[in-house]
């Protein structure tokens, strides 16, 4: 039993440092304000508003002016935070380092 | 080399992995109604398919199979998890490999490109390859064609789904149903390749 612990937790080290190093070389700048609002978001990729993730709602709400209401998990605070967010950078208060 | 070519033929039309086996459905009706985006798919799978049979293979044959290591402990009942690890692994790193370098194909495949995963054609094909006790020679000459024997017929097919939406089809068999019939009929189609071999 304790072999099949040893080789399957190896198998899972490697495919993870693999994994590891690949997104160190192949990763994609999303754009700071999408960024800010997927924190925001409650990152249960449930799929509740009718993207694939919340990384996808985030960008149709910073894109695509999808309504903040369409993430059904998340509450008023959290809207009011992530409006303020989008005030913000509309009226140029908030920016980013590009 | 004639048992090879007759096993390439046989995974690639006679059995092939759709139509005759019924693996993979999911995503062979979900991206084919645009012939770029069938394609796209086609060869992420191609890709997931020949990579990952190569090398659950190695993993079983060297490391969970009773003669590696000398040791005697039998350990290919593990071989569904380390396979679908092997696997998700691989989709992963695909999955990043597409966002960066052809955006417009990762947002097409939407979330179908990390449903490869459960793909059960890929996991499919590494299990298939364990039963049928290839050689590593017989295994990438089995993956890779049954592999682009699922690219051919999605690609097909989506030609074939561009044309549909033209026709007049009633409203209740617009879409998945009236896709699955035209499936089925491919599938009697491709039972006649089953006399050649």
């Amino acid at each position: 039993m304790f072999i099949a612990i040893l080789e399957i937790g190896a198998i899972g080290l490697i495919l993870g440092l693999a994994i590891g190093v690949a997104s160190k070389y192949l990763e994609v700048k999303a754009h700071p304000l999408v960024q800010a609002v997927y924190d925001e978001l409650p990152h249960f990729n449930c799929g509740a508003c009718g993207t694939p993730g919340c990384m996808a709602n985030a960008d149709e709400i910073v894109n695509k002016n999808q309504p903040l209401s369409s993430c059904k998990p998340g509450d008023a605070a959290m809207r009011k935070r992530i409006q303020t967010l989008l005030d913000d950078y509309k009226d140029g208060k908030l920016k980013f380092d590009e | 080399m004639s048992d090879l070519l007759a096993l390439a033929f046989t995974s690639f039309l006679v059995q092939n992995i759709i139509l005759n086996q019924f693996l993979g459905i999911c995503s062979f009706l979900g991206v084919s109604n645009k012939r770029d985006k069938a394609l796209g798919m086609g060869l992420a799978v191609f890709f997931v398919i020949t990579l990952s049979g190569m090398m659950t293979w190695a993993i079983y044959d060297f490391i969970l199979s009773p003669t590696a290591f000398n040791n005697n402990t039998d350990l290919t009942f593990m071989r569904t998890i380390v396979f679908i690890l092997v696997i998700a692994a691989m989709v992963q790193i695909l999955e990043m490999a597409i966002k960066k370098f052809s955006p417009g194909l990762y947002s097409a495949l939407g979330v179908y490109l990390p449903l490869i995963t459960t793909n059960c054609a890929v996991l499919g094909v590494a299990l298939l390859n364990i039963q049928y006790s290839f050689t590593f020679v017989e295994t990438i000459v089995f993956s890779a064609f049954t592999s682009l024997g699922y690219t051919a017929v999605i690609f097909t097919f989506s030609f074939i789904r561009e044309q549909m939406v033209k026709a007049p089809i009633p409203a209740g068999f617009k879409g998945i149903p009236v896709g699955l019939v035209a499936a089925s009929i491919m599938a009697f189609i491709f039972k006649g390749f089953a006399g050649l071999i």
